[in-house]
């Protein structure tokens, strides 16, 4: 299926994603002046950002959940106004102590609801199953490749207004996702409507059993929670290491953003790839390319070229993980509770990620180096890589579609 | 409208990307813009990122 026969709801779905994950990607040059204005120190909005990824993560089930039973369109809507309303009470607020509530909260309650758990959902609902993995990759792709665009008209923002009057020009920016869901219609034809008709027989609370007494769910869970700890640990402490090593700081920085470009296409590859061959398969892959290129890395010598070949390769298979591990789980549990069961696997993913930055620093303060976390993290990777083999990807519910 | 065979899409992804990449190159602002994202993103322990960059952008606005 060619990308530009896609449901116009894969499309609404990445401009949704965009303005999303691009606003939150901004977030980090806000730190100097809202630090300044409120008189806090550095730690103060560390704390409000981290507060506000760690409740990403664990909005993300009762998102999941929302959207499986209220439909994808009025959670984007919920999650929009909640988007907007954290940035504007953010940029009038005189009370520091409010950004806990409106930059973390709101906005992170505002994340789950607009991005890839119930985007991803949405979209498995429209697109036929042998063509969701692609449909995923391209929607990850494209929604990360808008992040880019985003970036640089962030810090034009910042240049032409106050960090107030950008984070209220963002806040109207949260008007165009509730503008986007006012036209996103879950229905299909064909096939994928057969399929759901027959999912539609089973409870929330049965999905979950079956999932939860699935070997296979775990495992899925496994090697997601590997995934969020490798990211994780590498854009937060890549510069760290590269400094420790005397690179200069732009190695890092260049590194980091081979990574960023090259996650687009490899999304998209690692999607297509899951359409053509077994995700399981696919899955071990990519794994399998990781632990090579971290040991590479780790033990081959380090120089500022290696260092960009190392961000390139990775990038590759940086998030290649979301359509494989959503078109997995799409695949063993139909789509019907999509964004209940993906985000209950995205939190552990979040999971993952916190343990990656934070073991990070703990491990290299107690030891005073990298490598401990960095052998960890190809033992982890290798292990990873095992764990999709033994996955039973037969449908449970054994939906054959019939031809409509 | 275009081939849909593994092959095709795979050249045409990787098309995309030798163009993406030689383009990102070429436009030292984009570059920029990337890294410094990358940095702020990634690198909240570097200290002296912040500062850099006000110092960058203040001699830039000196020299417009």
């Amino acid at each position: 299926m060619s990308i530009f026969r896609f449901p116009i709801l894969v499309w609404l779905g990445i401009g949704t994603l965009i303005i999303s994950m691009g606003i939150r990607q901004s977030f980090g040059i806000f730190m100097l002046p809202i630090s300044e204005h409120f008189e806090t120190g550095r730690e103060f909005f560390s704390l409000t950002i981290a507060l506000q990824n760690l409740l990403f993560g664990l909005f993300q089930p009762f998102v999941g959940m929302a959207a499986d039973r209220f439909g994808a369109k009025r959670v984007i809507a919920g999650g929009a106004i909640a988007y907007a309303l954290g940035l504007y009470l953010t940029s009038i607020t005189q009370a520091s102590g409010m950004l806990y509530l409106s930059l973390g909260v709101l906005v992170g309650l505002g994340l789950s609801a607009t991005s890839y758990v119930v985007i991803l959902g949405a979209v498995s609902k429209v697109v036929p199953a042998k063509h969701a993995s692609k449909a995923f990759g391209f929607t990850s792709a494209a929604g990360s490749f808008g992040m880019f665009a985003v970036i640089p008209g962030a810090q034009s923002l910042l240049t032409h207004f106050d960090w107030q009057g950008a984070m209220q020009v963002f806040a109207m920016a949260c008007f165009a996702m509730l503008a986007f869901s006012v036209f996103m219609q879950s229905t299909q034809g064909g096939s994928a409507k057969a399929a759901l008709e027959v999912e539609r027989e089973q409870s929330l609370k049965q999905a979950l059993k079956q999932a939860f007494s699935h070997k296979g769910y775990l495992l899925i869970h496994m090697g997601f929670f590997v995934c969020g700890f490798h990211v994780m640990f590498i854009a937060t402490h890549l510069p760290s290491y590269l400094a420790d090593r005397g690179l200069p700081a732009n190695a890092a920085a260049m590194a980091l953003a081979y990574v960023g470009i090259f996650n687009i296409f490899g999304s998209y590859f690692w999607g297509l790839m899951g359409d053509y061959y077994n995700k399981r398969h696919v899955m071990s892959a990519l794994y399998l390319v990781r632990t090579l290129v971290i040991a590479g890395f780790v033990m081959l010598p380090l120089t500022t070229t290696s260092a960009g070949i190392f961000g390139a390769a990775i990038g590759f298979c940086w998030l290649g993980t979301v359509p494989l591990t959503s078109g997995l789980v799409r695949q063993i549990f139909g789509a019907r509770y999509l964004s209940t069961l993906y985000g209950l696997v995205f939190c552990t993913h979040q999971i993952g990620s916190f343990l990656g930055a934070w073991l990070g620093g703990r491990i290299y303060d107690y030891t005073g180096s990298y490598q401990p976390i960095w052998y960890s993290t190809i033992a982890l990777a290798l292990l990873a890589a095992l764990v999709h083999l033994p996955i039973n990807d037969k449908p449970v519910n054994q939906l054959q579609a019939q031809p409509a | 409208m275009f081939k849909q065979s593994l092959r095709a899409q795979l050249a045409r992804a990787l098309v995309m990307l030798l163009l993406t990449i030689a383009g990102v190159q070429r436009c030292e602002p984009l570059m920029d813009a990337l890294a410094e994202q990358a940095m702020s993103s990634g690198c909240h322990s570097h200290d002296s990122y912040p500062s850099d960059r006000q110092h960058h952008e203040q001699h830039h606005a000196h020299h417009h």
